[in-house]
């Protein structure tokens, strides 16, 4: 699970344009080739949020994962990437065997991740220099681990929602949406 | 043209031959005979014809001969003049040459005879010497007799002497030789010289009108900026003046506005006052008027007062008329109401008796009712108690008939068993039979019984709910008329009590579905701001990566931008300092400040610039310096005399012959500049004073410098060389 997550903020990054795309890699992962970055500070960070992230998966902890991309030079949030992770407990406990295939489940996160890059088509270019931050929304009596602190929920000031697909595993139910700031144009 | 006509002479020949020829063949033919006679006679005046021409074309080319003939002839001659001419200038020149030739030669002459002189003095002087030593020799001859040997030595000695003597005029003759070449030289190069001064006056010539015309230019330049800044200074006037021009044509407008205005002014002032007051006036009134507004509504208010109060009265008044109770005075009202009053207490206790009366009724009525209820149900219980009974009776009667058939048909078999019994021993049987059909029986009772008592059960139970429902059918009843007595009663409070509580169920209701309506609304927001990426902060919180991407590009761009800011700082101060300073400021900050940008290529461009124009001046001052000193070297190498500028207008001139190095000659230029036409003016020096009888005759008689210079130079020459 947490390993999609990867793979879907690295295929966020390379179809918005956020690093240059000479700095990604083709991977084969999902019957399908997705793009991963080789830029190392990168890597770091993201390997480091992830293990976090699947930890929190595990203790079912985690209620969102976001991903924000704001512009440098406004400091604007421009575009949030949300996953809203519903964790069902009682399976985790009861540790019944797995009613969905692996196929299936597959399947359903290759139609996520090709529509994360088919959302690209609709959704305005970023023309200034952007940069990117991963927000989880926990529970509130979580306690806070190292190197990481609180801060704001980054909310788009006038934007326009597009759900997409939700994709299940076993314990948990992912549904995604992308918001990007309404482009005026008075 | 002659090889022409003779061609032509030679085609009408043969034509001729031809023709003539052309009969002898034609007298055969006979009949053509006579056509080619004519043929032949035109062809005949053809050919003539021919020749004449040919003749007239020979003659016109000797003619046209003739004339190239004279042309040459002509030109010839001319050639020949011109020959002449040039050969007799050439004579004239020759002649000229010749005659200066003869001059030099009777100059030569004369110096050679000068120098015979010369030499036969210093032949006399030799002849002397001769003598002497002729008297020498004599002596030595007088001693030769006495010495016969020294004879030899002293004819040896004349004639080594004769020998020297020879030599010496061969040298005297060399040196004549290279004396007068010497002279041919020194003439030569004085006619260079004079050529080269001749060319030098044209040069100087030359100079003075460059040097006047360039300064006419510069005149002429001062000239026309003077004007062009005149123009420019009109320019700004005529356009002042034109401002001034509509300025002061504006004036009078000014002036009547000025006018108006002041008398608008005076106009205004005393509105004003007038203003004022009646501003004062407009609030005493608008007061007075609020006032009055107040007043007419609460005279309204009291008018309507005054109508109800009248109604009032009038309804007082009739109601005496209406009641017919004979009222006039309010006083006749009291007692009236006073009775009514009494009547209505009087009334009232009745009232009293009355309702307490009709409770007691009631709560009889109600015990009778219970009684009535109790008695009915005993009625009913006892009613199914009977039927019950009678239902148990049936059974029973059921249940004898059945044991009645039972008890004959087991007594029918015995009877059978007992007349088909013979010996047999089938009694244990029988009585196995027996049992077992005893213990079916039984079984069967059994379950008869619990069916009935189930029956029973069953049926109390339902007769128990028929109770049940027809004592609350009759209690239900009973409410009904209790809830029509009470509401004969107060028929109005439970109307009043039914509406509001109606009233308050629609207030309600309506209550609810906005509530309702709130309530989606509220979802759908929450559904939005969730979406959109709200929480709940008191069950979730968001948290991040410190070291997220975005807080380390914003640090990135923060440090960026203050290091451009600097730079931009750095650079304004550079601008500044270039503004003001100029080259120097810039060496000092390019080596102050550490942001030192590259220089640009213009600068660098510029600078290279700068120095090859810096070279090619120097290289220019070189050159010019050296020629400036080979002209002068040159000057005073030719001229004989070294021309110093000592101040403005003023020239030194120190020959090369100068005894002393002070002997120097001082001109003066007057009249501006030297080509100017201003004359240059000697000026009195030591070594001019001595040189007084030159100055007079070439300065004064003859006003030439020049031949003052040469002759200057040459008595210096012959002070020098003179032995």
């Amino acid at each position: 699970m947490s390993v999609t997550a990867a793979f879907g903020i690295n295929s966020i990054l390379y179809q918005r344009g956020l690093y240059p795309p000479e700095t990604f890699s083709r991977v084969a992962q999902y019957d399908m080739s997705l793009q991963l970055t080789t830029d190392t500070k990168l890597k770091n960070y993201l390997t480091n949020v992830v293990s976090q992230l699947k930890e929190w998966l595990f203790d079912c902890t985690v209620q969102k994962l976001v991903l924000v991309i704001t512009c440098l030079e406004t400091s604007e949030v421009l575009e949030r990437w949300q996953f809203d992770i519903e964790c069902d407990k009682s399976a985790k406990e009861i540790s019944a065997p797995r009613e969905k295939s692996i196929k299936s489940i597959q399947d359903e996160i290759r139609s996520v991740i090709r529509q994360i890059t088919a959302t690209v088509t609709f959704l305005p270019l970023l023309e200034t220099a952007c940069a990117f931050d991963l927000l989880v929304y926990t529970d509130k009596d979580l306690e806070v681990p190292d190197k990481w602190e609180e801060s704001g929920p980054q909310i788009i000031d006038q934007s326009e929602e597009v759900r997409l697909r939700s994709f299940t595993t076993s314990i948990h139910k992912v549904n995604s949406t992308v918001a990007y700031k309404r482009a005026n144009s008075d | 043209m002659d090889i022409e006509d003779d061609t032509t002479v030679f085609s009408t020949l043969k034509s001729f031959k031809s023709f003539i020829s052309l009969p002898d063949t034609s007298r055969n033919q006979g009949e053509p005979a006579p056509v080619q006679s004519h043929v032949l006679q035109n062809q005949y005046l053809q050919r003539l014809q021919l020749l004449e021409a040919a003749e007239k074309v020979q003659s016109k080319t000797q003619l046209i001969q003739l004339d190239q003939e004279k042309r040459q002839m002509e030109i010839s001659h001319k050639r020949a003049r011109i020959e002449l001419e040039k050969n007799a200038t050439l004579s004239a020149r020759d002649f000229e040459r010749e005659v200066d030739r003869n001059q030099d030669l009777l100059g030569r002459i004369r110096r050679l005879e000068e120098r015979e002189a010369e030499s036969s003095q210093s032949l006399s002087e030799k002849a002397e010497a001769n003598r002497a030593l002729h008297r020498t020799l004599e002596s030595l001859n007088r001693r030769v007799e006495e010495r016969d040997g020294w004879l030899n030595t002293s004819n040896q000695t004349a004639s080594g002497l004769k020998d020297e003597i020879r030599e010496l005029k061969q040298q005297v003759q060399t040196r004549d030789n290279t004396i007068s070449n010497q002279t041919l030289e020194n003439q030569g190069l004085q006619e260079q010289v004079e050529l080269q001064h001749r060319k030098y006056q044209e040069v100087s010539q030359r100079c003075q009108a460059l040097q006047l015309a360039s300064s006419t230019c510069s005149d002429h330049e001062l000239k026309i900026k003077e004007l062009e800044r005149k123009l420019a200074l009109q320019e700004q006037d005529v356009v002042i003046v034109k401002n001034m021009r509509s300025e002061v044509a504006r004036i009078p407008d000014m002036d009547k506005e000025l006018r108006q205005l002041r008398e608008e002014n005076v106009y205004l002032r005393e509105t004003r006052e007038n203003v004022i007051l009646l501003k004062e006036e407009t609030e005493g009134l608008r007061r007075k008027v609020e006032r009055m507004e107040k007043m007419k509504e609460e005279m309204v208010n009291v008018e309507l007062e005054k109508e109800k109060l009248s109604q009032k009265l009038q309804a007082w008044e009739n109601l005496g008329q209406s009641t017919g109770l004979n009222i006039r005075t309010p006083e006749d009202l009291s007692r009236e109401v006073i009775q009514i009053q009494q009547r209505e207490i009087a009334v009232k206790q009745h009232n009293y008796t009355l309702t307490s009366s009709c409770r007691s009724v009631e709560r009889s009525k109600a015990d009778l009712q219970g009684e009535l209820l109790s008695l009915r149900s005993k009625a009913l219980e006892e009613q199914k108690k009977r039927e019950t009974q009678e239902s148990l009776v049936r059974r029973l009667q059921k249940r004898v008939l059945l044991l009645t058939k039972e008890r004959d048909g087991m007594r029918a078999i015995l009877e059978s068993y007992d007349s088909e019994l013979s010996s047999s021993d089938y009694t244990p049987q029988l009585s196995r039979r027996l049992r077992e059909a005893e213990d079916v029986l039984t079984k069967t009772q059994s379950h008869n019984t619990e069916m009935e008592v189930l029956l029973t059960k069953a049926q109390e139970e339902a007769g128990a709910l028929k109770l049940q429902v027809q004592t609350m059918e009759l209690e239900l009843e009973v409410m009904k008329k209790q809830q029509d007595s009470v509401a004969e009663g107060n028929p109005l409070a439970t109307n009043e009590e039914v509406n509001t509580l109606r009233l308050k169920i629609e207030e309600l209701e309506g209550e609810r579905q906005r509530l309702e309506e709130q309530n989606n609304v509220l979802e759908l927001r929450l559904e939005r701001h969730n979406l959109q990426g709200d929480y709940n902060p008191v069950k979730t919180k968001v948290l991040h990566f410190s070291l997220n991407p975005t807080s380390m590009a914003k640090q990135q761009r923060v440090e960026e931008v203050e290091a451009l800011r600097a730079e931009v700082e750095c650079l304004r101060e550079r601008l500044r300092s270039l503004q003001t300073g100029g080259a120097v400021p810039l060496a000092a900050a390019a080596g102050e400040t550490s942001l030192s940008l590259p220089p640009s290529q213009e600068v660098l461009d510029l600078r290279k610039q700068m120095e090859t124009a810096e070279l090619k001046n120097q290289r220019l001052k070189e050159v010019f310096q050296r020629k400036i000193q080979e002209f002068r070297t040159v000057c005073y190498v030719l001229t004989g005399y070294q021309i110093d500028i000592t101040t403005e207008n003023q020239y030194r001139l120190t020959s090369v012959y100068a005894e002393h190095m002070d002997d120097s000659l001082l001109f003066k230029a007057s009249g501006g500049a030297v080509g100017s036409g201003g004359s240059m003016q000697l000026m009195e020096t030591d070594f001019s004073r001595t040189l007084r009888e030159m100055v007079d005759l070439h300065l004064h008689h003859q006003k030439s410098i020049p031949a003052f210079l040469s002759a200057v130079t040459l008595d210096l020459f012959s002070r020098q060389t003179t032995v």
